[in-house]
């Protein structure tokens, strides 16, 4: 790396021209520090680009709240959002972009919804992917860099329950196997993904739905490869990747369909099926914790591929690899976050990094919502990455 | 550094005994699930340790204070806290529980600040029976387990050269200008007279009080196990309403650790004036920590236009000062007291809720982050 650091420092001095996703401004002022500059060899605020990783937020694409103006003020960038439900014009997503940029964000990242056609190869599955295509060609003539999507049976949210984290904060705690004699104290997250009759039940013993009916591996290998091969080329074409979520949680089977995107193995096939950048996924160390692998070695895999095309910052500490895991604060978890940053950046990585699944605190139980949660993480993973991109750029303490 | 790691790490093991100022918390939690054998992290162990030896995360709380912002503190990531002490005098029966309050909240305080009368700092009546009563406090905070003691010594505060100036996404940034008259007053601050209750003072009056104060209160210091932090003059400017400012230079600050050769006499070092001053942060931290004078950081950031006399508060994230330099060289000091991510700056959220503890959170989350990088770093990680 330490070879490329004038490249870096040289790119980052016409990184405004050079960047085609949107402005970086978060180091940006209108002030500008004068001489004597007391950093040792790297001046301060430490300079970010065209391929750094770049800090995004979650907002709702119609969020006309103070969310906005705080998203900026607290050090990032770029957000990204669930899109508006298919099919689009081009004229409503880049209302969206032009929305955002007015208040100095740039989108990074939307998130589109695949109707049970795709996922379950049902009828009019070839109309949808149409849709699908059409919104991709929409995503790069306005200048969204990266769409996400999910690509689940069935999410198997019924599996998580409340714990008690630092300070009696809530913690996010998953186990596949936890069942209680008495329904009313599992302390269930989610409560409503059950019918009242399943309270008592693990959620490894929850059956398939009429809407989400079980789907075996060779489905999904069969559905998502039908559905990649139609729209990488067109995402090739656009100029847009695609960033697919892994499982999560990530247990084998959720309600009786195999979970292919809770394994590294699955990770890895996905990725072969079309040998393209635009095939990628969103790396999340927290996940990639929890099915037992060392995230680094995840995130090399993936980088040296290029296919991170988002990414998810958040800790967790293991009990059983896919099984049984407690999601934490990101200072507070398993994880080296410190690690995972530094291969982000060592990489290249040029996308949103999302510091997410922050857990539940006092403020945003008084004030409601759950932003207070994602400021605290925000700015954490903010220190990390100008901590490593200090030291990538050269800094000799 | 790197030959002590070894140390380092058999002493994070046994840190909770060995910790006499509180518990390190931070990283343990109520649910311990016990991590599998397929550990990320390459050699350095997550959550990274913390111990006896490493810089503690702080935040400012009033003694006071019963609201959500106690349970938010330690939520957040912090296992201490700093506070400013009640009037003298102090007695082991109102500051005790004081201690216990936040200790039930497991919080342990690593600072209060002392506040006393203007006798001390311009010599006049009285003085004697205030230094008995900040002689009287430092023993009572050695008997209750406080390990540090700041102080002021400003003739004046010069508040009123801030300005607010517009920031990022439409925050609001401090400005400190000597120079720029004040548009409602029509005064600039180089030209504010003094006032009756701060009169004038010259450096040599100064000087001659603040040497007659650390000469009666620093063995007192020493004997009760507690260090006190004289906190710089912020803003630094060399006049203040007609006072010479004796904590606004380096060389003064040189000047001030000398007149008692004790780790009791020490500083807060704070990264933004150091660097408002026109020094490099980073050596002003050495100096001190080489002499173990660093009692209490305050860690912000700044944009310098001119020194002393001109400059803007920002983000933390984006001023000119490395703070990550700062926390790394901390680290490698064994800074074992406070860190304090202060002078946050205004944002919508606050605006909203009124106050500003989302903008000390914000810089709070940020600070652990650079202690946990630099710590990582330190315990041996090579990526």
């Amino acid at each position: 790396m330490s070879n490329n650091r004038r490249d870096f420092i040289k790119k980052g001095g016409s990184l405004a021209a050079a960047l085609s996703i949107g402005a970086v401004g978060a180091s940006a002022s209108a002030l500008k520090g004068t001489a004597p500059v007391p950093a040792q060899k790297v001046p301060w605020p430490v300079e970010e680009g065209p391929d750094t990783p770049k800090m995004t937020m979650n907002v709702g694409h119609n969020d006309m709240s103070s969310k906005v103006r705080a998203i900026k003020q607290f050090g990032a960038d770029y957000v990204h959002m669930d899109a508006p439900a298919l099919p689009w014009t081009q004229a409503q997503i880049q209302a969206i972009v032009d929305r955002f940029k007015a208040e100095g964000l740039s989108i990074i990242n939307h998130r589109i919804i695949l109707p049970p056609s795709i996922l379950h190869n049902m009828a009019g599955r070839d109309e949808d992917i149409k849709k699908v295509q059409d919104a991709i060609r929409i995503t790069g003539k306005v200048g969204i860099p990266v769409i996400e999507y999910n690509f689940y049976s069935h999410r198997l949210r019924e599996g998580y329950y409340n714990s008690v984290g630092r300070g009696n904060s809530r913690y996010l705690s998953f186990d596949y196997n936890r069942k209680m004699p008495n329904p009313a104290d599992n302390n269930w997250n989610e409560p409503r993904d059950r019918r009242p009759d399943e309270m008592q039940f693990a959620a490894s013993e929850l059956k398939a739905t009429e809407a989400e009916p079980a789907t075996s591996e060779e489905q999904f290998w069969e559905n998502i490869t039908y559905f990649l091969k139609a729209i990488i080329p067109v995402a090739e074409e656009s100029g847009v990747k695609m960033a697919l979520h892994p499982n999560d949680p990530p247990p084998p089977l959720s309600r009786g369909s195999a979970q292919p995107m809770g394994s590294f193995a699955g990770w890895k096939k996905l990725l072969a099926i079309v040998d393209s950048p635009a095939n990628g996924m969103t790396f999340d160390c927290g996940v990639s914790t929890e099915i037992g692998e060392n995230a680094i070695d995840v995130l090399h895999y993936m980088a040296a591929r290029n296919r991170i095309n988002h990414m998810h910052f958040r800790n967790v500490k293991v009990e059983t690899p896919r099984i049984k895991y407690t999601e934490t604060y990101p200072d507070a978890g398993q994880v080296n976050m410190f690690a995972v940053m530094q291969e982000l950046v060592r990489a290249k990585y040029k996308y949103g990094v999302f510091a997410e699944h922050p857990p539940g605190n006092i403020i945003d139980k008084e004030r409601g919502g759950d932003f207070i949660g994602y400021i605290y993480n925000q700015a954490y993973a903010r220190g990390v990455l100008q901590s490593v991109l200090t030291l990538e750029q050269g800094y000799k303490g | 550094m790197k030959d002590n790691r070894r140390d380092f790490i058999k002493k994070g093991a046994s840190l909770a005994t060995a910790l006499s100022l509180g518990a390190v918390g931070a990283s343990a939690s109520a649910v311990k699930p016990e991590t599998t054998k397929t550990l990320p992290a390459k050699k350095v162990a997550w959550p990274v340790v913390e111990g006896p030896d490493t810089p503690k995360m702080t935040m400012n709380i009033s003694p006071t204070d019963v609201s959500s912002k106690l349970k938010a503190i330690k939520q957040f990531g912090c296992d201490y806290v700093h506070m400013s002490g009640p009037r003298l005098p102090w007695t082991v029966e109102n500051i005790q529980p004081i201690v216990d309050k936040f200790k039930a909240a497991e919080l342990t305080i690593i600072n209060m600040m002392v506040g006393f009368s203007g006798s001390i700092i311009h010599g006049t009546e009285g003085r004697d029976a205030e230094i008995k009563l900040v002689q009287d406090a430092l023993v009572v905070a050695g008997k209750v387990g406080i390990p540090v003691v700041e102080y002021n010594f400003y003739a004046h505060r010069l508040t009123e050269g801030y300005y607010s100036v517009p920031g990022r996404g439409g925050s609001s940034y401090l400005g400190f200008d000597y120079n720029r008259v004040n548009p409602t007053t029509g005064i600039a601050p180089k030209d504010l007279p003094p006032t009756e209750k701060e009169p004038a003072m010259t450096r040599d009056q100064l000087w001659a009080n603040i040497t007659y104060f650390l000469k009666a209160v620093i063995p007192v210091a020493e004997k009760a196990g507690v260090v006190m932090a004289l906190h710089p003059n912020d803003p630094p400017p060399p006049i203040s309403r007609g006072s010479e400012q004796i904590m606004g230079s380096f060389a003064d600050w040189k000047k001030m650790l000398a007149i008692v050769d004790s780790p009791s006499n020490g500083m807060t070092f704070d990264c933004g004036v150091s660097t408002e001053l026109g020094e490099d942060a980073v050596e002003v931290l050495k100096y001190m920590a080489a002499r173990k004078r660093i009692n209490h950081v305050h860690y912000r950031n700044v944009l310098l236009d001119t020194p002393r006399m001109k400059y803007v508060e920002v983000f933390i994230d984006n001023g000119q000062v490395n703070m990550f330099a700062i926390m790394q060289e901390l680290v490698k000091h064994n800074y074992k007291y406070g860190i304090f991510a202060e002078h946050p700056r205004g944002n919508a959220i606050d605006k909203e809720r009124g106050g500003d503890f989302i903008s000390y959170l914000y810089n709070q989350a940020y600070a652990r982050a650079m202690l946990q990088a630099c710590l990582t770093l330190e315990q041996g990680y090579k990526g």
